[in-house]
């Protein structure tokens, strides 16, 4: 009875003296791959706005920044009080996989860049992105950055 | 082209059966919000349907873009809750700091 009761008053006085964690803290990784991804994607975005995206140059940028993404949407899954971020970034690993979806399921011959016929496999080999595509799909991205960057940074440094 | 009417009018044919003036009236509220974060959605919808009016998007993509639109109030909705979440967290752990463990030694 009596260790119950000192136990009782030792967790009421931690609670009582311990910081209120609503949120994970700050985090300049969490930070770092948002920029980095951001960057990666930017630059081909740029690029297939300009010019139809093919060939194994572009599956190789578009497979670098769904492996990033991935590592970054892993990373974030492994830490607690972190439901909204988790959130953010599942939603744009999905985005950027539909990014792969979409180059797969198109299919680039006569000089043009069009929606495969129906009834033929996805083939990313042969595959391709649209300009029009390209200028919406970075509009979305870019947004998508715009709202998961100042988010992280929005939350408060760990007390030292 | 210049406005959401004309890339209707370009996309649909007069006798389709559509609820252009509400897809219109939901743009331009948009549009004319004041929250930068709702404009921008405003701008995205009209931008895409423009692209589509254009021929420079599929059907399919167009889809998949206007799905993504959504996903983006979502992500903002989780950046609100977040500021709110630290906005709380830093309130509650003032009033611990400067009253409970300060101002109360004191009076």
């Amino acid at each position: 009875m009596k260790n119950s009761k000192i136990c009782i008053s030792v967790v009421t006085a931690l609670a009582i003296s311990g910081c209120v964690h609503l949120v994970s803290y700050y985090d300049s990784v969490s930070y770092k791959n948002l920029t980095d991804l951001k960057g990666e994607t930017k630059v081909f975005f740029e690029s297939c706005q300009k010019e139809v995206a093919k060939g194994e140059e572009a599956l190789t940028a578009i497979d670098g920044f769904v492996l990033s993404s991935a590592k970054a949407y892993e990373y974030e899954k492994g830490k607690e009080l972190n439901d909204d971020t988790i959130s953010q970034l599942g939603i744009i690993e999905k985005t950027i996989v539909e990014v792969k979806s979409r180059y797969s399921s198109n299919i680039y011959s006569d000089s043009d860049c069009k929606a495969r016929a129906e009834g033929v496999a996805d083939d990313a080999s042969t595959g391709c992105l649209t300009t029009g595509y390209c200028i919406a799909k970075w509009k979305i991205l870019e947004t998508a950055f715009d709202i998961a960057i100042p988010t992280e940074q929005s939350k408060l440094e760990e007390s030292k | 082209m210049s406005g959401i009417s004309e890339f209707l009018d370009t996309l649909l044919d007069e006798s389709v059966d559509f609820a252009r003036d509400e897809l219109k009236e939901i743009v331009k509220e948009a549009k004319n919000d004041n929250r930068v974060f709702i404009k921008h959605i405003g701008d995205l919808t009209e931008e895409f349907i423009k692209l589509r009016a254009l021929g420079q998007l599929t059907n399919d993509e167009f889809k998949e873009l206007m799905e993504d639109v959504v996903d983006l109030n979502k992500m903002q909705f989780h950046k609100l809750s977040v500021q709110a979440k630290a906005r709380a967290e830093r309130i509650a752990n003032g009033i611990r700091d400067l009253v409970i463990d300060s101002l109360l030694t004191l009076i």
